[in-house]
């Protein structure tokens, strides 16, 4: 699942104390112009400036700047991510996903012989 | 025609051929039969040959919604994981019988120029197939309880994992007085649940349409069997899941 978080999102928690994050989840550096507009329309002009010398080499991870996405920043340290691998699928818990799968077929089965057999259409007794 | 247009469409022919032929006894005993009384300026043979041809549409129009349905069951049948070979081969092929026999009678009743061959064909239809009463429920039946068996041997692997599970939590110093009585109750669910859906197959897989035509509740055991069946390895499913909640707090060392 955490895979599925933006690179920009984990930084925000690791990008340095109290810088801003924007919309997008990246941070803003305190050397940066405003954050990019919502609208994500920035040219590439309005890009944040070079971190200051006082910052740790700038790394971008954001998404690649593209003409309509939102404006690349530099960002802090590294971010080193810890994935929380989620617990391993235990044998229990898929057999038993299969059972509520079962189930659902034989529910199926009965509810249509139980029709077939109540209303034989054509049939008739 | 999806499965609902085939039912409705099977009903209103149904309903049609009672409207057109009152006093044939489709399904039950055989009734007096009672011609169409002829009307104003018709000629009795001119009542006679409509009577036929509407028999003849009606009685082809049955056949015609029975067939697709046969093969859409047997498509069904051959896509399903559940259902054994041998039970598999053994509904096929009353499919395959049952459908060359409408196929025949197909072709019989459009030859037929006579009323009373005619409606023979047509009570064929029904009571030498029932197609619907028997044969369609009847593979339901078949495929939901080797479903149900199916269901049995995955509930008797979790319940060998949850043994371990116990034994494991054991050792380790908890208390699994209640785990243990559960996992009890849930292997003598499963085998109830699978002993019940054991007994469908052979139920229903010899069963005629004359069975049928002699005991309209013919099938009713083995719903009932399976009803059981279902809601045995219901609560085995439910005492799996109870047992393996109370012993989650250790399901990453134990390896539940």
């Amino acid at each position: 699942m955490l895979a599925a978080i933006s690179a920009g999102t984990l930084l925000a928690g690791c990008g340095g104390g109290n810088q801003p994050a924007t919309s997008s989840g990246v941070v803003a550096s305190s050397a940066s112009p405003a954050p990019a507009a919502a609208t994500g329309a920035e040219a590439p002009a309005t890009e944040p400036a070079a971190p200051s010398a006082t910052e740790p080499a700038p790394t971008t991870t954001g998404p690649a700047p593209t003409a309509t996405g939102p404006a690349p920043t530099t960002t802090g340290p590294v971010a080193t991510t810890t994935t929380t691998t989620a617990a391993p699928t235990s044998g229990i818990d898929q057999g038993l996903a299969d059972i509520d799968r079962a189930l659902a077929d034989l529910d199926t089965h009965l509810t249509d012989a139980d029709r077939d057999v109540a209303t034989p259409e054509g049939d008739i007794r | 025609m999806n499965p609902v247009r085939t039912r409705l469409a099977a009903a209103l022919v149904g309903a049609g051929l009672v409207i057109v032929t009152p006093a044939a006894a489709w399904a039950g005993p055989r009734r007096p039969v009672s011609t169409a009384s002829t009307t104003g300026s018709e000629s009795p043979a001119d009542s006679t040959r409509r009577t036929l041809e509407d028999l003849r549409t009606r009685c082809l129009a049955a056949i015609d919604v029975r067939l697709p349905a046969l093969a859409a069951t047997k498509k069904a049948l051959s896509g399903n994981d559940h259902v054994t070979d041998d039970h598999e081969a053994a509904l096929a092929a009353d499919l395959d019988r049952t459908a060359a026999r409408l196929r025949e009678l197909a072709e019989a009743i459009k030859a037929d120029t006579e009323l009373a061959a005619l409606r023979d064909h047509c009570r064929s239809i029904f009571e030498d197939n029932r197609v619907f009463a028997l044969v369609l429920p009847r593979v339901r039946l078949v495929v939901g309880a080797d479903t149900a068996t199916d269901a049995g041997a995955k509930l008797g692997d979790i319940a060998a994992r949850l043994a371990d599970a116990i034994a494991k939590a054991e050792a380790a110093g908890r208390d699994v007085t209640q785990a243990k009585l559960d996992l009890d109750l849930m292997k003598a669910h499963i085998a109830s649940g699978t002993a019940s859906a054991g007994t469908v197959p052979g139920a229903v897989l010899g069963l005629t349409p004359a069975d049928w035509n002699a005991d309209h509740e013919v099938l009713t055991p083995a719903r009932q069997s399976l009803r059981s069946a279902r809601a045995d390895l219901e609560v085995a499913r439910d005492l799996a899941r109870k047992i393996r909640n109370e012993l989650k707090p250790l399901a990453g060392s134990l390896q539940v």
